[in-house]
């Protein structure tokens, strides 16, 4: 058994849904008065992302598909590319682009191990496209 | 009084913290291969499929590149120090495995669980260790496996107990 992958054939998030919450980590202490006290309760902590992405009917059929048969209807975790870093530019502190020997700017990569989230994602129609709205918990 | 660190009486009396308490266990018995190690933090990632997440310690001379504690979804609370009472500690682990049934199952003799308390970000330095405590049952439903731990009963004393023979007693049998 090894780990689904994420389609690369859908298109990167849109920006205006996008929302990215860490899990609560924090053991409250009741106190009866004055400012309230945290300690953790664990070390490894798993951040909640909810996404959109805005596909036609091609790219329907395939989130459909990879959602209800590649991860069991969300049950079984897959990767990811981080849609904030992955293939974004690397630039220096100076904002020069980092260039390879042979004059290749530099992509920045990083994968997530996710689960779906909580709630199932969602469909909208606009116009003629569709508008999947989901939520993942990425593993730390 | 028990001797612990300061970095641990420091996050017992600071308004917030950061540390984390961990509970390991190391569980033995004659009919495995090797002790079950366990731990109710998820530290680190072991693996990713399946996931499985560890707490690396060297506690009872586990090498932890090898051998690290694995973590479950568990509860668990240290043995108590009450006056007359045995010491008893209880682990709650979620029922997520048929396997666990069947192994709890499967023996009849005790096991026989240690149990160490460390900060999660040091976990090689043992803030408070039980040895040798006996694995007394384990009530399984469907949600979840509560397992209590605790010295062999006294009460349970192997039948026939020893009588008052010359050979056992010969100060009696002048």
């Amino acid at each position: 058994m090894t780990v689904a992958t994420w389609p690369i054939e859908l298109p990167k998030p849109e920006r205006e849904s996008w929302q990215s919450s860490p899990q609560e980590s924090r053991l409250k202490r009741n106190n009866e008065a004055g400012p309230p006290s945290y300690r953790s309760r664990f070390s490894s902590v798993a951040d909640q992302v909810s996404l959109s992405i805005l596909v036609d009917r091609n790219g329907k059929a395939i989130f459909d598909r990879f959602h209800r048969s590649t991860t069991s209807r969300g049950s079984k975790p897959f990767y990811m590319p981080d849609p904030t870093t992955d293939g974004w530019k690397l630039y220096a502190a100076d904002g020069r682009p980092l260039l390879t020997a042979a004059g290749r700017q530099i992509l920045l990569s990083a994968r997530w191990l996710c689960m779906f989230g909580d709630t199932m994602p969602a469909e909208a129609i606009v116009g003629v496209e569709f508008r999947k709205s989901f939520s993942v918990w990425v593993m730390p | 009084m028990r001797r612990m660190s300061l970095t641990a009486r420091l996050a017992q009396d600071a308004q917030n913290t950061s540390e984390i308490y961990a509970v390991l266990f190391y569980i033995e018995h004659s009919s495995l291969d090797k002790p079950i190690l366990l731990s109710t933090d998820p530290t680190e990632r072991l693996q990713d499929d399946p996931l499985m997440y560890c707490t690396r310690s060297t506690w009872m001379d586990v090498n932890p590149v090898t051998d690290p504690y694995l973590f479950v979804l568990a509860s668990a609370t240290v043995p108590s120090d009450i006056d007359d009472v045995a010491t008893d500690t209880s682990l709650v682990l979620e029922n997520v495995d048929n396997d666990i049934a069947k192994l709890l199952r499967s023996f009849t003799d005790f096991a026989t669980v240690n149990i160490a308390c460390v900060l999660a970000s040091s976990p090689d330095l043992i803030e408070a260790e039980w040895h040798g405590l006996k694995l007394m049952s384990a009530q399984i439903n469907a949600g979840e496996v509560a397992l209590t731990i605790s010295r062999e009963s006294i009460e349970d004393e192997k039948v026939p107990s020893g009588l008052m023979t010359k050979n056992r007693f010969p100060g009696v049998h002048r």
